[in-house]
């Protein structure tokens, strides 16, 4: 465990080093300033026309919009973050000196994943709390079971985080950059089937929509996220998803697939990397 | 558990997909020994290197160090590698990717301290380096701290891919010292370089390597006493003259009546003037050539050195 943790802490220094860090921390530091601004600006005039439940109701919706939209930021980080984690150090050389100390490829492997997904999952927590403290900043105050969204918010990331190494075992950056967002993408395409399916009632597009997102777990667990925090909510909950244009509400079973899901990439991930010529 | 041979590989064979990168690789390395390991650009030098370093895993045979298989915790521990393409991190200054690297030996505080001291000193790298990020540094000084790197944990055997690819002549000698002081400790190196001139002033022993096999191996000395070439002129040089002398050893016109001839057995010195005589040629020169480990790795390799 030790070596895991040097390779992880040396991982992590050099990744804290790197300008791309700094410049999505600066990008997330003004996104969340700008959404605390519109709220500040929005929470005084939504309470002059509606009434205080009616007005957080808006704000929450807003905010969840907003989530949305930080879910893609802290999925692209994330990618970022693990796409070069071992590819680039294979063709540079630098991974060779690495694996001919007492450090096997397993640690190695490990050390940088615990770094990179520590980072990702570090990031979009950073993005929930902002986001949380922008909605007390500004006016509405701290969210009802937001504690649900600091918790789930990161396990996203993390699974793509973990993902994009164990790919970078084997392809390139770039080609794992582009295979990694292509299974964002498809977890997207899962939620959409579903809700169509739900809307429809056909139930080969909701089935459909729950193999894919089987497969590509990460936005059911964001789902997940979502139906929790809005049950939290209670009233505004269910005024929000009164339009019935929704997905089905994951299951808890699903985070424990998740979880599965999550130690089966890592195998997989160390055994690419145990079995590659390097 | 540990052999005497520092390196022993037998039908050492190693395929990625259909391309072979060596074939029936066998060779014995005792320890302490500095052994030169030459070969053409894709002959597949790096692949053995590769798999003797634990990067590669063979398609069949074995590879030892010490008497641990190739890549396993034990033969690791043994080794130190500087490979060809060195892509030390810019972002960290030379100590701290050293205390890293020697926390990954197993080595903590001041003994790993003061070794680092020890091995910047050693690879010719002034103190202050200790404390400035590589992303500054020469490519020099690069190939000089991935040496340092090597040394670190004290191996037994060390394995060099061309240390002495990015150096100047001064830095190629220091380099040169390094490996002949290393043996004096009792360090088996295995020196993988195209400068033969390097291989040729430090090696105990070597192979040459040709298209994934070894063609040759032994100690450098004696391979070349072992071979005798003579520069004839001959008047005139005729079709009769080039057959005479094809029966002896090969043969390189090299124009003017002139040709070097490299003998099959330096014994058959005696038999190439008669040879041309009889010809009915005059014979106008006769010099023995003493011949280079370059001569004998380019006869090896099928190759003759253009404008000899």
């Amino acid at each position: 465990m030790r070596k895991v943790l040097l390779v992880a802490g040396f991982t992590l220094r050099e990744a804290l080093r790197r300008r791309f860090l700094l410049i999505l921390a600066a990008a997330a530091v003004v996104v969340l300033a700008l959404f605390g601004l519109v709220i500040s600006r929005a929470w005084p005039e939504t309470l002059r026309h509606l009434t205080p439940v009616q007005a957080r109701a808006g704000i929450w919706l807003g905010a969840r919009i907003f989530l949305g939209a930080l879910n893609i930021l802290a999925a692209i980080a994330a990618i970022f973050l693990a796409a070069g984690g071992i590819g680039p150090e294979v063709e540079n050389g630098s991974m060779h000196l690495l694996l001919t100390r007492t450090v096997s490829r397993a640690q190695v492997f490990l050390g940088k994943l615990l770094a990179t997904a520590s980072l990702a999952g570090l990031f979009s927590l950073f993005l929930a709390a902002g986001v949380g403290l922008s909605l007390v900043l500004a006016g509405p105050g701290w969210p009802p079971g937001w504690h649900y969204v600091l918790l789930i918010f990161p396990v996203g990331p993390i699974l793509l985080a973990a993902f994009a190494l164990g790919l970078s075992t084997r392809l390139g950056t770039i080609g794992t950059g582009i295979t990694t967002l292509m299974l964002f993408v498809v977890a997207q395409v899962g939620t959409m089937l579903e809700t169509l399916g739900n809307v429809s009632g056909s139930s080969t597009l909701m089935n459909t929509g729950i193999v894919i997102s089987l497969l590509s777990p990460i936005d059911a667990v964001y789902r997940w996220m979502i139906y929790r925090w809005t049950d939290g909510i209670g009233v505004v909950g269910a005024l929000m998803r009164s339009t019935g244009m929704e997905a089905p509400a994951p299951s808890v079973w699903m985070l424990v697939w998740a979880a599965g899901w999550l130690v089966v990439v890592i195998l997989v991930g160390t055994r690419s990397f145990r079995t590659r010529d390097l | 558990m540990d052999s005497a041979l520092a390196i022993c590989t037998e039908n050492l064979t190693k395929h990625y997909g259909q391309t072979p990168g060596c074939r029936d690789v066998s060779m014995a390395v005792p320890a302490g020994q500095v052994f030169g390991f030459l070969g053409p650009n894709g002959a597949g030098k790096s692949t053995v290197v590769k798999v003797l370093a634990g990067l590669h895993a063979p398609t069949s045979g074995t590879a030892t160090i010490f008497g641990h298989p190739a890549g396993s915790p034990a033969a690791t521990r043994l080794l130190g590698f500087v490979p060809e393409l060195f892509g030390l991190p810019g972002w960290p200054t030379a100590g701290e990717l050293l205390r890293f690297y020697g926390n990954l030996n197993e080595m903590t505080g001041r003994e790993l301290s003061a070794r680092i001291d020890e091995v910047i000193e050693r690879v010719g790298l002034p103190p202050s380096v200790r404390t400035q990020r590589i992303g500054t540094f020469s490519k020099g000084m690069r190939q000089r701290l991935c040496i340092a790197t090597a040394l670190l944990h004290r191996p037994r055997l060390l394995l060099l891919d061309e240390p002495t690819s990015a150096l100047d002549p001064v830095g190629r000698r220091e380099v040169r010292d390094l490996i002949i002081l290393l043996r004096q400790e009792r360090t088996t190196v295995l020196l993988n370089s195209h400068i033969l001139s390097d291989v040729e002033m430090v090696a105990d022993q070597v192979a040459i390597i040709r298209k994934g096999q070894i063609v040759m191996s032994g100690n450098p000395a004696a391979l070349v006493a072992g071979n005798l070439s003579v520069m004839v002129q001959a008047e005139p040089f005729s079709p009769a003259v080039e057959r005479a002398l094809a029966v002896l050893g090969r043969v390189e016109p090299r124009g003017g009546g002139r040709a070097l001839l490299h003998l099959n057995q330096p014994d058959d010195l005696g038999a190439v003037a008669p040879a041309i005589m009889a010809s009915g040629s005059h014979l106008l020169e006769l010099t023995p050539q003493r011949e280079s480990l370059e001569d004998l790795f380019l006869g090896a390799i099928g190759e003759v050195k253009a404008g000899a």
